[in-house]
């Protein structure tokens, strides 16, 4: 017992934090604000876009702006260490291509894009996008 | 006898295309686009992001419909067949890719094409049309199956047109693309005449940030476009309810 306590992190072969009972859609509205305009981005996205395989995803909470002010949130519990990797490596470049896009067209939103970073604590990523998104980050990966 | 003949058949075939003009139903015209690849600029990405949240609780709303868009994507990468890392490019599964790739990948029944705004395609119509010419050459090879559509820029804002003078250019694009796409099989799609006012430029009140892009409002006209646009080709029997493009 005392091994598996020391072991922490996730995965198949380590054991899974305890049943963390707050979903992300819950965390994200505790922790976020002025999220009441964003839109929910599909999960298929995840994968569409992203390249995010299902099969990796435990649970996954997305929110976008409808318009142009870069602002969003995306929160997912990985199905393993393995998946969160995998997971990891993408956001990143996800967030690479959004800055990109941003650089020359969208100077306010390229400044939040480059303030930011994908954050995983765990098996739980998360990519927030906005004013307070380092206190967001930091709530939301709270108890992960 | 013959005659009598020759004025029946006259008659059948002028009456037929109004036979079939029937009145579909928003959701049967919606089934125009099902699977449909939209690629596009910042216009496309609002347009999905209008589309979106209508299509959580309805799920025919554009049904399975893709939507790959980069905020200052240009015309003049959806033309490349190879990525070049110094373009804004689309990513598709986490990689850039151009838009023969995705449409590979995909095979869409319809690929719906939104983008020239960041080229400042409309003081360059000659490198629109080139471009035009080689996206059809693309996509004769990477998706041949696939019915090309470019869909027309909206007009500018009235403080646009105050301060730049450019809706003319802006039309004198639109009617160039219009022409082209007659000319390489591709099908053009005018909504920006239903984005205008009795002036011209875009209706008041439809615009997201005073100058180009569309509000809710604006993708809500934009939509109801489309589905028009899908009646019309329903009644030019270029399309069937159920089925995909008739063929041309």
């Amino acid at each position: 017992m005392l091994a598996a306590l020391l072991l922490g992190g996730c995965g198949a072969k380590e054991s899974i934090p305890a049943a963390v009972p707050v979903s992300l859609e819950d965390k994200v509205f505790a922790a976020c604000k002025d999220i009441g305009e964003l839109i929910r981005l599909p999960a298929g996205d995840l994968t569409d876009l992203i390249g995010i395989e299902q099969e990796d995803i435990r649970e996954a909470y997305w929110l976008g702006s409808s318009g142009l002010d870069g602002r969003e949130i995306l929160a997912i519990r990985a199905l393993d260490t393995q998946a969160a990797l995998r997971a990891e490596e993408l956001l990143k470049g996800y967030l690479e291509q959004r800055r990109q896009e941003a650089k020359n067209y969208l100077p306010e939103v390229y400044q939040l894009l480059t303030d930011t970073d994908v954050a995983r604590k765990n098996c739980t990523l998360v990519l927030c996008v906005g004013a307070d998104a380092k206190a967001e980050t930091k709530a939301l990966l709270d108890g992960e | 006898m013959l005659k009598k003949t020759v004025c029946l058949l006259a008659l059948v075939l002028l009456l037929f295309p109004l036979a079939r003009a029937e009145q579909l139903t928003d959701s049967e015209r919606m089934t125009f686009y099902d699977d449909a690849l939209f690629v596009g600029d910042s216009l496309a990405r609002m347009l999905r992001n209008y589309i979106v949240p209508l299509r959580e609780e309805d799920p025919s709303f554009f049904r399975d419909a893709k939507f790959y868009a980069a905020y200052s994507y240009q015309m003049r990468t959806a033309a490349r067949e190879r990525i070049n890392a110094d373009d804004v490019n689309l990513i598709y599964k986490g990689s850039p890719k151009t838009m023969c790739e995705i449409a590979a990948a995909l095979n869409p029944p319809r690929l719906f094409i939104w983008c020239g705004l960041n080229d400042r395609i409309a003081l360059h119509i000659d490198w629109a049309m080139s471009y035009v010419d080689r996206i059809m050459e693309l996509m004769a090879r990477y998706a041949p199956d696939t019915q090309v559509y470019f869909i027309s820029l909206p007009p500018v804002t009235r403080k646009v047109e105050n301060q730049s003078h450019v809706q003319a250019k802006w039309d004198a694009y639109n009617e160039a693309l219009s022409e082209k796409c007659a000319q390489v099989g591709a099908v053009f799609i005018d909504v920006a005449t239903d984005l205008k006012g009795e002036d011209g430029v875009m209706l008041r009140g439809i615009s997201y940030d005073g100058e180009y892009h569309l509000n809710e409002e604006g993708n809500a006209i934009v939509v109801q476009t489309l589905l028009e646009f899908a009646q019309e080709q329903y009644d030019l029997g270029l399309w069937t309810l159920n089925g995909y493009a008739v063929t041309e």
